[in-house]
């Protein structure tokens, strides 16, 4: 069975339900309309960012739903990124936000870790003034607040 | 859109769970932004530590602010104190708290194992930590994980009566060291565990308790316990350990680690006995996975007995210091090997390397499996392994000093290895002590004759292998090098751990390994 899922600039993506319910704010969706036919808008979705995240629970169907984690593990590693999972996300960083919106939006938790991994690794290792770098930040403390925080956070042990 | 400042404040904290600390304080430097979103994730765990604590040797040490802790209660997750802090620290209410561990690394065991006379003039010194102790538990009853180690400020009654009578919905406690040293303080400990579904109780010193025998635990799966490894006085006597033990009637685990226990001890086969009997009458209908240490050796006769009489599927069985020989290998394959997914066989237990083959080439489900050795020339080609499931497997794989065709040998491990397709581990690391009474097998000669790791010896067979996570050979007195590196990365492409000695590595292999994240070490801790 296909769904019909139509973006914000109004483009219609044929997709097997299957496929669809990895977001399960769709699955919701699907299961309040009952068997309609008609299309599911997305307007919080381009074109452009539907397509990836369509490739992505094509690629994953077949994975078990997640359960909830209910254990708060401060060691949480972010780099056990798939191989495919990581080519896939070697987008540019306006893409990689997108994408990472939308499965906050959609509600599909695999992607969401994925694209928030693949964020923390680029924020890993470098310094501030790296960092705002990188994402084309702007310094916006004094001098005095930098000092205040340095050194009201140094105690900060390993997670 | 612009960028990282445009996701919406709800989404950073799912990136900040997975920066280490220092990159959280690199965040917090970025902009006022950033901070306001990342400073929160900085204070989900607070580590207090006092001036005579060992740690505070370490040069740069910093203290939390007091002040600075109060305004960020809601932040915190996870408290830690280290030995005896100021007051102001207990007196603290974490809405979110979910983890609370009280240690004291400067506890003198002896000294409180000393007359009454002594024991108040202890309590008396102690007596303001022992007062705000009590007072952080009542002020956060959310806590759902506890651990206490080694307190020489060890809680009153009233602090195990707070957690009893006012905790929400506590599920974790580990103790260690001493828990009460009244009996109206043991009674309260007693009630208190009944509220928990896993107990820890390590090397426990405790005063009696009439009412321990009266109790019953209903909420605890898991049960974990170790005697200390000198006796002491007012330690948890193992005869107590079978009363709780029987109290607990959703067990599910058991651990039970017990020196104390070996043949010397006048009471340990009857308490053996009375264990077994317990077994048999199906006492824990929901038991399915054990761990011994300790305990059985050179008893290897009543852990015969024992799975003989385990009424139910077993799933899972540890063994550490405990004899297991060819009558505690017959009696699982002939009832066990059905349900039996994890084993494993710690050093000491006298495992024969035919014995470990005979257990990989009959028990079907196995996913877990651990043992000390396999000597390569045992392998038979035409008795494949049927544990088709197998996604675990640690083992040594060593040549007789005798043994003259090694690389045949080897190919012949590799291919055997090649046909677990669905290892995600495979530990070839060498973890005994090599010769010792209780593993006559294996002798430290022989573990220096171990398997051939390099691609001229046949590693390249294992690229079947595609699920690989971990691979490891620590101690193993083999090395891989470059060209090895670089066919892992090529052909083990969700390798993620890897553990062993290189030699011969040039940057681009280092490259490699950075780039697919992986992370190395010389020597596995002490798994």
């Amino acid at each position: 069975m296909t769904v019909i899922l139509v973006s914000s600039d109004n483009q219609d993506f044929k997709v097997d339900k299957e496929v669809a319910e990895r977001s399960i704010l769709i699955k919701n969706m699907l299961e309040d309309v009952g068997e309609s036919d008609s299309p599911i808008p997305l307007p919080n979705v381009t074109a452009a960012v539907l397509t990836k995240v369509i490739e992505y629970c094509e690629h994953h169907r077949n994975d078990p739903i997640q359960v909830p984690e209910e254990t708060d593990d401060p060691r949480k590693r972010s780099n056990d990124i798939e191989e495919w999972d990581m080519k896939f996300m070697q987008v540019d960083q306006e893409m990689l936000f997108e994408i990472i919106l939308a499965a906050n939006y959609l509600d599909i938790k695999p992607l969401l870790d994925v694209g928030c991994k693949t964020v923390a690794n680029i924020i890993k290792g470098k310094t501030p003034e790296e960092i705002r770098k990188a994402f084309n930040i702007v310094n916006d403390f004094t001098p005095e607040e930098e000092a205040q925080i340095k050194k009201e956070n140094e105690w900060a042990e390993d997670r | 859109m612009a960028g990282i400042l445009d996701l919406p404040e709800e989404i950073r904290p799912f990136i900040g769970k997975f920066l280490d600390t220092k990159a959280i304080q690199a965040c917090l430097l970025v902009n006022r932004s950033f901070r306001r979103s990342f400073e929160p994730i900085l204070w989900q765990k607070v580590v207090i530590r006092s001036l005579k604590s060992n740690a505070i040797s370490e040069k740069n040490h910093v203290f939390v602010d007091v002040s600075a802790l109060r305004t960020r209660t809601l932040d915190v997750h996870n408290y830690v104190i280290h030995d005896s802090v100021a007051s102001e620290f207990y007196q603290l209410s974490f809405p979110h708290l979910r983890r609370l561990q009280l240690t004291d690394e400067g506890l003198n065991l002896s000294s409180r194992t000393a007359k009454n006379k002594d024991n108040d003039f202890l309590t008396r010194k102690y007596q303001r930590q022992v007062t705000d102790q009590t007072q952080l538990i009542r002020l956060n009853p959310t806590t759902r994980t506890l651990i206490i180690a080694s307190l020489a400020a060890t809680p009153d009654a009233e602090f195990w009566e707070t957690i009893y009578s006012t905790w929400v919905n506590p599920q974790i406690l580990h103790a260690t060291g001493p828990v009460a040293w009244t009996e109206e303080a043991a009674n309260a400990f007693w009630k208190a565990c009944t509220r928990f579904s896993e107990l820890s109780l390590l090397s426990l010193t405790i005063e009696s308790s009439p009412i321990l025998s009266t109790l019953t635990f209903p909420r605890v799966r898991h049960l974990n316990l170790q005697t200390p490894s000198i006796v002491q006085s007012r330690w948890l006597k193992p005869q107590d350990h079978l009363v709780l033990m029987k109290a607990c009637p959703q067990l599910k685990h058991l651990t039970w680690d017990a020196t104390a226990l070996s043949p010397s001890q006048t009471f340990a086969p009857a308490l053996l006995s009375e264990f077994r009997q317990a077994i048999e009458q199906n006492h824990w209908p929901y038991l399915d996975s054990l761990e011994f240490c300790r305990l059985y050796n050179k008893l290897g006769k009543e852990l015969v007995l024992l799975l003989q009489a385990f009424p139910n599927p077993l799933t899972a069985l540890r063994l550490k210091n405990c004899t297991f020989n060819s009558r505690v290998l017959t009696v699982l394959k002939d009832k066990k090997f059905e349900s039996l997914k994890i084993l494993k066989i710690y050093a000491n237990c006298g495992i024969t390397s035919k014995a470990t083959l005979d257990i990989l080439t009959s028990c079907p489900n196995i996913e877990v499996f651990r043992s000390t050795h396999i000597y390569a020339g045992d392998i038979d080609p035409s008795k494949p392994w049927v544990c088709k499931r197998l996604r675990s497997l640690t083992v040594c794989f060593i040549h007789r000093e005798t043994a003259s065709n090694r690389a045949v040998l080897d190919l012949q491990v590799y291919a055997q290895l090649a046909k677990m397709t669905d290892l995600t581990r495979l530990d070839l690391g060498q973890y005994s002590m090599g010769y010792t009474t209780s593993d006559p097998e294996f002798h430290l000669m022989d573990a220096m004759n171990t398997l051939d790791l390099r691609l001229k010896a046949g590693l390249g067979q294992l690229s079947t292998l595609t699920k690989l996570r971990f691979f490891g050979y620590a101690n193993s007195f083999q090395v891989t090098g470059q060209a090895e590196i670089l066919w892992m990365m090529e052909n083990w492409k969700e390798l993620r751990t890897l553990i062993g000695q290189l030699d011969g590595i040039e940057r681009s292999a280092l490259r490699a390994m950075e780039a697919r994240g992986v992370e190395y070490r010389l020597c596995g801790r002490n798994i």
